[in-house]
């Protein structure tokens, strides 16, 4: 007690000791916090920069020479040859040091009663396409072209073959049919509502037999399923609307067709006169100086939609007269007949109705109607899925043509986990009245390739994926709830470039549903994550090996900030080693104020004749009645700053700071305090320790 | 002043101590500078080499290729009369660099109807640009800065490969011929491909032969100096376009042509604010610690002198006791203790100066070495200014 009461008696000493023990303290935790806080910001901006090497199609492109040397033709390939393929998948094991991640984007069809997707036929934007894209890129329309509907025949063409059919026998017969359309069983929402319209049915039949077996004649009302509806008079207004406006989409519905105006016989003449063979008979005008030319077939197209209906689905396989056809099961070729084939494939397609639609479509004769009007529904709420095991390194996303404007994308743990979240575009959102937070029932299904009739183009595509038709046969294969975590927007929604994706793709985590996807090593299915700053060493190494331009790496600037964000991280380091060497200096203050000083208190009190052990306790006890509660008092201001100040005055600033230093690392830095100034304190005490026995020994 | 240094010779370590706490506090109030400082630097670097670009998009913000942007447009960004009404109050040009545009024009080659599309750069055309999904192949003593001249070239499908020229008829307002000569072939993407890329310059002479006006189907540039983008939307910006709004709401624009702004302008300025941002963070935890450091000086510097003078109490008393006033005892003190500190600040400066080579933060180093010596001031009065029995006392 008496060296407490030593410590007492000096008292603004005691507390310059208690003060510099725990700023010291207080000192460390900060540099350790800010350290920790550089670190954090340092993985924010590194996770804001992501590296993404995507490869191009510069190898999936043959050329043809001729003897000269000249190309004479190219062959396109929809995925990279093997040998290139092989190199890609080397990359990430043969150059560790640009820690090259591969993702592989997989595609996933579902559909949720809650999402209404945008469907591309049935909007103004397509008409922005240049039409130059190839089938692997252009944005589809599918699957929501399905259509059901109640018509009217008014004329019935003759059968034919068509010019591209008569080469195959076993395609069939088509016939041209005209009506009315009465009502509208089942068509996609975006599409403007052709009840009234004129209608064309194409109608392709396994034989004429087979069609005239219907009994439809003029008057006839029959039922109507076809997988490419087509709103003619919207084509028209489109391709009007490209000539002229600016935004078309916001103005296309203004353009008047009653603006049309129908040429005289002499206009008409001068017209065959400047566009011969194009019976141009009328014009649309936008203004005194500019009009759009229109044909007799153009003016068809006003009040006319049209369907293709297939009664047969061999007339698909160019098969009709066949009697074994090939399957593929599980992606074997497995051989069927002709009679098993067209049980299990058969769609409706055209029925003529005595009483009601709706009579017919609940009678038993209706059955399969009805099943198939449910399944229009289920495709009408489909989108394209990609699983991604990082959405920053989906080509769009990393090349900045696709960015999370509200919400947030996934984080590291969630891939791994499999979270049950998805990213969406703020397009689909609006569309669909969704927003973040909002939780979707997504029913996945697969492509089913071997319904003919329904594999659409989804396998073939490289970008601008589309939803798979379902198919009843194969189900649905998985039902989970995902949460909308963000949105994303594109700068540029429905183009035809070689990465584009359509507004209404969806982002989840890969592993987040089992189930079966698709995948290509080219297009918007492959990418490549590699180190912050090392585009130029990637690049470096393709031009060695003999592949330059296999990749284009996008790193969103990161290489023009490269060596500011370095220098950055470089100065936290040195915050650390600065408050760390405070921490030194103010630490020998107090050991040559403390224990060194109160040493000579200890020899005082020896060459008074006190025992040894009561110096020495002086000594541990003077030492340790400043450094314990000093630290205790450091480690609380470390909490206190840490915990709130630091960022309070950061707000007062306008900055947001964030300087939370966890409270495990606090106390661990008071503890290696307080353990190296016990130590220090030992050691003086030990050498007062050694005093006392020398003067032992000399008095002994 | 010898006797100053004798008499600190006699205390070596509490000289040494002073020194070293003054050392610590300028030492850290400089590292933490230097440490603003450098954010400082990087911020300015990364606002300076980051590019930000800003480009016309529909009132969404989902499009900004395919547009129809008028000559009024176009001539923001190019200040060049010949493509539409001029604004001489708003100089974009002050603003931004790099231009890049697509302009395209139906035309007819041979009777056949081709697109032929004016660019000021490869990367203008997303289908040229590298990933793009189309290669092209020069002839001999051409690259792609032939997009940046005013050549009466064009790169042309591989289909019109064996061509030396092309002939392309424009029919508009007034028919225009045109002269192209083929100085490239472009290859992938695009079976029925019927686009002829030329220059911008070329197709905007042919455009406005033609049309007597242009259109431009995309247009964006780079800020020049990404500090001005406030100030270039502000002045300039938003004079003539909306702010990208998701819904797409048309705003009210009132003027003579228009009802609505046609179009939005988008700024891609994400990654800088969040760079930024988080170097804004770093540099005010460094500004806070440094104004925590100096207010700690003034904390320290009492308690410091307090302990230095407490320690030399006796000394003090004598000194007064043998007939030196109160005054020039605090005097002697101050004078020691203020060597000292000027001694620790300078050595603290000098080190940090060479090892980092910027000035120091005077002001703030001011202030912790006035702090210092007020609280040594106080110290020194508090312990000399007791009345004469005490000193007295403590010297018995």
């Amino acid at each position: 007690m008496k060296s407490f009461h030593q410590l007492m008696r000096t008292p603004l000493r005691s507390l310059l000791g208690l003060l510099l023990i725990a700023a010291s303290c207080a000192m460390l935790c900060l540099g350790v916090g800010q350290y920790e806080a550089e670190v954090e910001a340092r993985d924010g901006l590194e996770g804001r920069f992501t590296t993404v090497a995507v490869p191009t199609n510069k190898y999936m492109i043959e050329y043809v020479y001729d003897a000269d040397g000249h190309v004479i033709g190219v062959s396109y390939y929809s995925s990279q040859p093997f040998e290139i393929d092989a190199f890609i998948r080397s990359i990430p094991e043969s150059y560790p040091q640009l820690e090259a991640k591969e993702a592989s984007h997989g595609l996933i069809s579902a559909s949720c009663p809650k999402l209404q997707p945008i469907n591309v036929a049935a909007l103004s934007e397509n008409l922005r396409l240049s039409g130059e894209g190839d089938t692997m890129t252009l944005p589809s329309d599918q699957p929501y072209t399905e259509a059901m509907l109640e018509v009217e025949i008014e004329k019935i063409g003759k059968p034919h073959r068509d010019e591209y059919l008569s080469e195959n026998e076993n395609s069939g017969v088509e016939i041209e049919l005209e009506g009315k359309v009465l009502s509208v069983i089942a068509l996609e929402s975006g599409y403007r509502d052709p009840t009234g319209s004129r209608v064309r049915l194409t109608a392709r039949f396994a034989n004429e037999e087979s069609f005239y077996a219907l009994g439809l004649e003029k008057g006839s009302r029959c039922l109507a399923f076809g997988m490419d509806y087509t709103d003619d008079e919207l084509e028209l207004r489109r391709r009007i609307a490209k000539s002229e406006f600016a935004d078309i989409a916001d103005i296309y519905d203004d353009i008047d067709l009653s603006d049309i105006h129908m040429f005289s016989a002499e206009e008409r003449r001068k017209a065959d006169r400047l566009n011969p063979g194009l019976n141009i008979v009328a014009e649309y005008r936008y203004s005194d100086m500019y009009a759009e030319s229109l044909s007799k077939a153009d003016l068809d197209m006003i009040g006319r939609v049209s369907l293709t209906v297939v009664n047969d689905p061999l007339i698909l396989r160019s098969a009709v007269d066949a009697d074994t056809v090939t399957e593929r099961i599980d992606g074997k070729r497995v051989e069927v007949t002709a009679e098993k084939y067209r049980a299990k494939y058969s769609m409706p397609a055209l029925v003529k109705l005595d009483g009601s639609a709706e009579e017919y479509l609940r009678s038993e004769a209706g059955v399969e109607w009805r099943k198939w009007q449910e399944i229009c529904d289920i495709d009408y709420h489909a989108v394209p899925v990609i699983a991604t095991p990082n959405i920053k390194a989906v080509a769009q996303f990393a090349a900045e043509e696709a960015e999370i404007t509200e919400g947030r994308g996934f984080e590291k743990e969630e891939y791994s986990q499999g979270a049950k979240i998805c990213v969406i575009s703020d397009t689909l959102a609006q569309r669909s009245s969704l927003n973040v937070g909002d939780k979707l029932k997504l029913s996945f299904y697969e492509l089913d390739e071997s319904f003919a009739a329904r594999t659409g183009s989804t396998y073939l595509r490289t970008a601008n994926v589309a939803a798979a038709y379902y198919s009843p046969l194969r189900g649905f294969a998985a039902e989970e709830e995902f949460e909308i975590v963000g949105l994303y927007r594109q700068k540029n929604e429905w183009s035809d470039g070689t990465y584009a994706i359509s507004p209404n793709t969806v982002f989840i985590p890969e592993g987040s549903v089992a189930c079966e996807e698709y995948t290509s090593n080219s297009g918007i299915f492959s990418s490549m994550t590699i180190k912050n700053g090392s585009a130029d060493e990637l690049e470096g190494i393709l031009r060695e090996k003999g592949y330059e331009g296999l990749f284009v790496v996008y790193d969103q600037g990161y290489s023009t900030v490269k060596a500011e964000l370095e220098s950055f991280f470089g100065v936290s380091r040195s915050t650390l080693l600065g408050c760390a060497a405070i921490w030194l200096v103010l630490t020998a203050a107090f050991t040559i104020l403390f224990p060194l000083n109160k040493r000579v208190d200890a020899e005082r009190m020896l060459s008074l004749g006190a025992p040894g052990r009561d110096a020495v306790r002086h000594i541990l006890l003077s030492g340790l009645g400043i450094t314990v509660p000093g630290t205790v008092i450091g480690t609380a201001m470390a909490f206190f700053l840490s915990g709130g100040l630091i960022e309070r005055l950061g707000v007062a600033a306008g900055v947001g700071i964030r300087l939370s230093v966890p409270p495990r690392t606090i106390v661990l830095i008071a503890v290696c305090q307080l353990a190296a100034l016990a130590l220090l304190i030992l050691l003086a005490a030990w050498t007062v320790s050694k005093k006392a026995r020398n003067i032992r020994r000399k008095k002994r | 002043m010898p006797y100053l240094i004798t008499r600190m010779r006699r205390r070596p370590m509490r000289c040494l101590l002073s020194i070293i706490c003054a050392a610590a506090v300028c030492g850290a109030i400089f590292g933490l500078f230097a440490g603003e400082r450098s954010m400082d630097k990087s911020i300015d670097a990364v606002y300076a080499e980051l590019p930000v670009k800003c480009a016309i998009t529909n009132l969404r913000g989902t499009r900004s290729e395919g547009l129809n942007i008028p000559g009024w447009a176009v001539n923001l960004f190019f200040q060049d009369e010949r493509y539409g009404p001029s604004h001489p109050e708003t100089i974009f040009l002050g603003y931004i660099k790099e231009v890049s545009a697509q302009t395209s024009i139906q035309a007819l080659i041979a009777q056949k109807p081709y697109t032929l599309v004016g660019l000021t750069d490869r990367g203008a055309a997303r289908e040229l640009a590298d990933g793009g999904g189309r290669i092209i192949v020069w002839r001999e003593g051409y690259d792609e800065s032939f997009f940046s001249g005013d050549e009466s070239g064009c790169v042309v499908p591989n289909g019109l490969s064996q061509l030396e020229s092309v002939t392309v008829e424009v029919a508009g307002v007034e028919t225009v011929t045109a002269e192209l000569r083929v100085i490239g072939t472009y290859f992938g993407t695009g079976d029925k491909a019927n686009t002829i890329y030329c220059t911008w310059e070329a197709v905007c002479d042919i455009e406005l032969n033609a049309n007597h006006g242009i259109t431009a189907s995309s247009l964006s540039a780079v800020f020049s100096d990404n500090r001005r983008i406030d100030e270039f939307w502000e002045k300039c910006g938003s004079k003539y376009f909306a702010f990208v709004d998701p819904e797409g709401v048309p705003q009210e624009w009132g003027v003579t042509m228009y009802r609505y702004y046609p179009f939005a302008l988008a700024i891609y300025d994400d990654t800088l604010k969040s760079t930024v941002a988080s170097l804004e963070q770093s540099k005010i935890t460094f500004m806070i610690f440094g104004d925590i450091m100096t207010a700690l000086a003034l904390v320290f510097g009492f308690l410091l002198g307090e302990l230095i003078t407490k320690a030399r109490e006796q000394e003090l008393a004598l000194q007064y006791i043998l007939g030196l006033t109160k005054s020039r005892v605090i005097a002697e003190v101050m004078a020691e203790q203020l060597t000292l500190s000027l001694l620790g600040f300078g050595l603290a400066i000098g080190l940090l100066f060479a090892a980092i080579g910027i000035s120091p933060p005077w002001l703030k180093i001011a202030i912790a070495a006035a702090a210092q010596i007020i609280g040594f001031l106080i110290a020194a009065l508090r312990a000399v200014g007791k009345k004469s029995p005490e000193l007295t006392k403590g010297v018995e």
